[in-house]
């Protein structure tokens, strides 16, 4: 058994971020720990692990267990032979060229002789149904194949404890499924497993007990799911005489030999807003790029507003598209929250012609009002998207593209975007939005394209698109309809 | 740009030598043609490193960009050190005798001896680095490291930077695909802009490099990285007699060229 | 870890050395073009590009300031060559030596500049010299490889434009850089207490002014130098006299003045020929004299500052009254009327007796 006692935890000396946490884990059990976002779940996976307060630096009180034993004496090398922690982010924790070296890391720096380790690699690879990936670069994996790398590259070290940071934050729904799989499997063969779950639906089907972490507190959860009612979009039709704002005309794009998006054919028009879903690597993002004007298709020909996006300078692509990508600190360039909400006009020199008051409303509509001050980088996730959402929309042009725009957000970012999109499409623009959400699809979108292996496999009305999607085997996407 | 770097598991003779020993390989080609810079040596060295390509089976392959640039940037030697070079026997004039003026610029023997020197030397030292990418895995170049006492800790760094050049590279196409879309466009015209520019692309790389730190050093020490001074290796190249042999030949080729230098095998270098 | 220059290294500042010099060396595409566009938008082939040099160190300052410790510039210095050897750099071998060598030189900046902590504007200075010391390195290690013989007033020159560009870019700029990441939180706890700079909302600009002022001054002055200066020091007038001589000198004319010898010449090369004209200057034997050659020695090796090199009987020379050195624009000329055309030598710098 895993446990912590009275543990309480500040970064600062002053914000208490864990307030005598008790907790334990037991062998062949999954326990799940919910709660919204900053309550502390992250810092209390560290403590699990024994990196508080070996490795980062606080206010530490209480003690780790493991087996009744106080490890309070041991080294994190030796604690991490017993807990087994994988964060959030499998790409940053991978640390090898090699998905067999990158399992073989933990017991090499064990000086387990190299015969155990090649098995472990291979019984480890084999339990995360990754065999085939063994000689892989591990740069070119899919996210759902990184994570079950990194989780076996954990394993391989033998722990009896295996802690899990938002493991389904970056699947889609098919990785969710494999990931629920993955997680019985090792319940079975006795691992103690702690799940942190922003998105309880994903986890909840194993999960043998749940927590909820609030307030640095620990309490039962208490069963009620926190997801807003969806009540479906009316029906949309589609004005007659409306030319359509984007079009793709047979359009194609490969990364080298790899064909990303195939022979792409649609138009979107003024009011509607449109859920882009699909697999991961199913070229979603590359199509957003390609409607967007920011690649240049190998086939085929794109218009925005009627002219031909190849023609277009990048002003004049930013003054009518609007595109939010997937990770927050790519799209963030000046040093202020202000500077950041102003860069577009000073892009399109019209610094002096901005609306005086619409900057500052959509900075307050984002809850970022009181922040203009602040280095944009310094926010948190969930801030930092919103303020690329209200920094690419302020000068409110016609076509709103958003990657993925909900990952990571509580009620307010989740409120502010979607009356953002609601707004554009209501007020004769159009909004695209990559999602693997389907309630999104259902409650905010009235029309979908599904998309499979760079081609689109269906694209009409929600209800129609989910129900069909069911129909041909892509059952996850209607199952697994979470808020996230 | 990405890691263009094979299994050792295909097979060939160079793959199959100890990384280290290629390095060391590497560096000693290089510093023999610094110190001994005869455009003979170059040029056989040169043939030597085009059969290499041959042995090993790797195609030689060079972008189309960068054979220009590889021309270019010899012709650019080439023609740098035939300018400068005024001695020797002249055999013509760049810009003839024209009634008082003239004539300019001088073109030497022993100019074009220069130029071919260091043209030469330029493309022994791109073909021999390319030839020791393409044989070299980088993960055994770093854990063969640790037998020249290099502390596995460090050496290691070598790995992680190279596993996370790909994402690097893409995460620098994505921050420029997020520019285009904000209108931003690259401009060197004066400083500010210039500053600008650089900032607009580093600080968004940065910050997302820089916080991808703290979970790499925790997933590492939470996986043994440093647990005791030596550790074992899954995969590790031991060291053979053909290593033997090529360390023999590796350092007669770095003697000739110190005792070349110094003019102690004179009838050496009458050939070469 | 406010003075941690000396406890050992943990994985957290191995990671941060890696993954800058990595992303430093995946950079380097986009330096070089930015490099290139300066080019085009001047005009010029190469030569330019080298106003980016200091973006090369940068990543080696930010990586020895943010870890702050001994030795990992050099390690940054090493790991982003090696990067850029495994990406296929044009350069090959070479950019992994000039890498190094301007890890080294941070390194050695960051010993004489104190702890990082140390906030005068003395140690900043020491910090921003010793990056555009490192940028105008990358010129002299590359010249030593492909640029051999090129004349020390364009090295020099170019050499200034890296400096310069080192002290914006990785002095200056990486400053502000490093300002930026702080305020931006993503450097964690360990940083915080080893920052090089106080914590206060002015602008960059001004509270660096007296560093910027010094360095403008010591450009400035190290330009006037070589340029005016040096130049008296480097006579090109004047050459080696070495060898197995009893008395080794520095040849200058006006050290023989009266001794002057006035030839009628007329080289006749393949392709060239220049009509007999009169050329002064002092013979070699009498130069030779005065360094007093040994006994049994019997040639003489001419070396010009190109590399160009011939061999002379001593017996010969010794008795030749029409072989002189003579004064040229561009130096020093071996006058060898009884010769062939190609041993007529410009830019004679050593005589070596053996």
């Amino acid at each position: 058994m895993l446990e912590v006692h009275d543990v309480s935890f500040s970064y600062d000396n002053e914000k208490l971020i864990l307030d005598s946490v008790n907790l334990q884990i037991r062998r062949g059990e999954i326990t799940v720990i919910t709660g919204p976002t900053g309550s502390g779940k992250s810092t209390l996976a560290l403590a699990l692990a024994g990196f508080i307060p070996r490795v980062i630096e606080g206010a530490f009180t209480g003690s780790l267990l493991i087996d009744g034993e106080n490890v309070e004496k041991y080294l994190i090398s030796e604690i991490a032979r017993k807990v087994a922690l994988v964060q959030q982010d499998p790409e940053s924790q991978i640390s090898t060229l090699l998905v067999s070296d990158e399992v073989a890391f933990g017991p090499e720096n064990y000086s387990v002789a190299p015969s155990e380790i090649q098995k472990r690699v291979e019984v480890f690879l084999n339990a995360v149904k990754s065999s085939h990936l063994a000689n892989r670069p591990t740069y070119a994996l899919s996210g759902g194949e990184k994570q079950r790398v990194t989780i076996a590259s954990m394993l391989a070290g033998k722990p009896d404890f295996l802690l899990l940071d938002e493991p389904s934050a970056s699947l889609d729904p098919k990785g969710i499924q494999q990931l629920q799989k993955v997680l019985l499997g090792f319940k079975n063969s006795g691992y103690g497993i702690l799940c942190i779950e922003h998105r309880l639906a994903t986890i909840l089907p194993v999960a043998d007990r749940v927590l909820r972490l609030s307030k640095g507190k620990i309490s039962r959860w208490s069963g009620k799911t926190s997801s807003a009612k969806t009540t479906p979009v009316e029906h949309f039709r589609r004005p007659d005489s409306a030319e359509p704002l984007l079009i793709a005309k047979g359009v194609s794009y490969s990364y080298g030999t790899i064909s990303a998006v195939r022979d792409v054919t649609l138009s979107v028009y003024p009011g509607e807003i449109v859920a882009l879903m699909g697999d991961n690597g199913s070229g979603k993002s590359t199509l957003v790029n390609l409607l967007a004007g920011l690649l240049h298709s190998t086939d085929g020909i794109t218009y925005i507003d009627g002219v031909p996006s190849i023609e277009m300078a990048a002003q004049d692509v930013a003054a009518r598209v609007a595109v939010v990508f997937q990770n927050p600190n790519h799209q963030i360039f000046e040093r202020t929250v202000q500077r950041e909400q102003y860069l577009i006009f000073d892009v399109l020199d019209s610094l002096d012609e901005a609306p005086s008051e619409r900057p500052e409303e959509v900075l307050l509509a984002a809850g970022l009002a009181n922040l203009k001050e602040r280095n944009p980088f310094s926010l948190s996730h969930g801030q930092k998207r919103r303020l690329n959402v209200s920094s690419v929309t302020v000068h409110e042009p016609l076509v709103y593209l958003f990657d993925e725009p909900f990952i990571g957000q509580d009620e307010i970012g989740r409120n502010f975007i979607t009356q953002t999109i609601r707004k554009r499409g209501e007020s004769g623009g159009a909004a695209i939005l990559v999602t693997h959400d389907s309630s999104v699809a259902t409650s905010l979108c009235n029309r979908i394209i599904f998309m499979e292996r760079g081609s689109v496999l269906l694209d009409g009305p929600p209800k129609i698109v989910l129900d069909r999607l069911g129909e041909i085997g892509y059952g996850e996407y209607a199952d697994l309809g979470v808020m996230s | 740009m990405t890691i263009e770097h094979q299994s050792t598991e295909s097979g060939s003779m160079l793959h199959r030598l100890n990384p280290s020993l290629k390095l060391a390989g590497l560096i000693i080609i290089t510093t023999g043609i610094l110190i001994y810079p005869s455009w003979r040596f170059s040029g056989l060295l040169l043939l030597l490193t085009i059969l290499g390509f041959k042995v090993s089976n790797v195609p030689l392959h060079v972008s189309k960009k960068r054979i220009h640039f590889l021309m270019a940037f010899s012709a650019l030697l080439f023609i740098f050190q035939v300018l400068m070079t005024a001695n020797g026997t002249i055999l013509l004039f760049i810009i003839p005798k024209h009634d008082l003026m003239g004539p300019f610029l001088p073109v030497t023997d022993f100019g074009i001896e220069k130029g071919f020197q260091m043209s030469l030397r330029f493309l022994l030292v791109v073909f021999s680095s390319m030839l020791f990418v393409s044989v070299t895995d980088p993960t055994l170049l770093a854990h063969s490291l640790t037998r020249l006492k290099i502390p596995y800790r460090y050496s290691f760094a070598l790995v992680i930077a190279l596993r996370f050049l790909p994402l690097f590279d893409m995460e620098n196409k994505t921050v420029r695909i997020a520019q285009r879309s904000r209108g931003i466009s690259i401009s060197v015209q004066g400083m500010s802009r210039i500053l600008r520019t650089i900032r607009y692309t580093f600080f968004p790389l940065l910050v997302s490099a820089l916080s991808r730190v703290d979970a790499l050093s925790l997933s590492m020490d939470g996986r043994g990285f440093g647990h005791s001074r030596t550790r074992t290796y899954l995969r590790k190249s031991c060291w053979t007699a053909l290593d033997s042999a090529v360390l023999v030949l590796l350092s007669t080729l770095l003697l000739a060229s110190i005792l070349l230098t110094l003019g102690f095998l004179p009838q050496i270098s009458a050939i070469i | 870890m406010s003075n941690g220059q000396n406890s050992s290294i943990t994985t957290r500042n191995i990671v941060t050395v890696a993954i800058l010099a990595s992303l430093g060396g995946s950079l380097s595409t986009f330096v070089g073009y930015l490099g290139n566009l300066i080019n085009l938008s001047l005009g010029v082939p190469f030569g330019a590009g080298q106003f980016m040099a200091g973006l090369h160190v940068f990543w080696l300052i930010l990586i020895r300031v943010i870890v702050a410790k001994r030795g990992t510039g050099t390690m940054g210095g090493l790991l982003k060559g090696l990067v850029e050897l495994f990406t296929g750099s044009t350069h090959g071998l070479v950019i992994v030596a000039v890498s190094m060598v301007q890890g080294l030189l941070i390194d050695l900046g960051a010993e004489i500049a104190g702890t990082p902590h140390n906030n005068s504007n003395i140690s900043r200075l020491t910090w921003w010299l010793s990056a555009g010391v490192a940028a105008a390195s990358n010129v002299f290690v590359l010249q030593a490889f492909y640029f051999s013989g090129a004349h020390w007033i364009l090295l020099t020159v170019i050499a200034l434009l890296a400096f310069c560009s080192g002290v914006i870019f990785a002095g200056y700029f990486a400053w502000e850089t490093l300002e930026f990441l702080k305020d931006s939180r993503v450097l964690s706890n360990s940083f915080s207490s080893t920052s090089p700079f106080p914590v206060s909302r002015k602008r960059v600009t001004y509270r660096n002014l007296p560093a910027i002022a010094l360095i403008i001054f010591i450009t400035v002055g190290s330009l006037y130098y070589t340029v005016a200066v040096a130049q008296v020091f480097s006579d090109p007038y004047s050459c080696k006299v070495t060898g197995l001589v009893e008395n080794p000198y520095t040849y200058s004319p006006q050290a023989f003045v009266g001794q002057e010898v006035t030839v009628q010449a007329e080289l006749q090369g393949v392709n060239i020929h220049l009509d007999p004209a009169n050329y002064t200057g002092i013979l070699l034997s009498t130069i030779l004299e005065a360094a007093i050659p040994m006994a049994e020695t019997t040639g003489v090796r001419i070396v010009a500052r190109d590399g160009y090199t011939i061999l002379l009987d001593l017996d010969e020379v010794m008795t030749d009254t029409h072989l002189l050195l003579t004064e040229v624009e561009d130096g020093l000329w071996l006058i060898a009327s009884n010769y062939d055309g190609a041993l007529w030598i410009r830019m004679v710098i050593t005589l070596e007796v053996y």
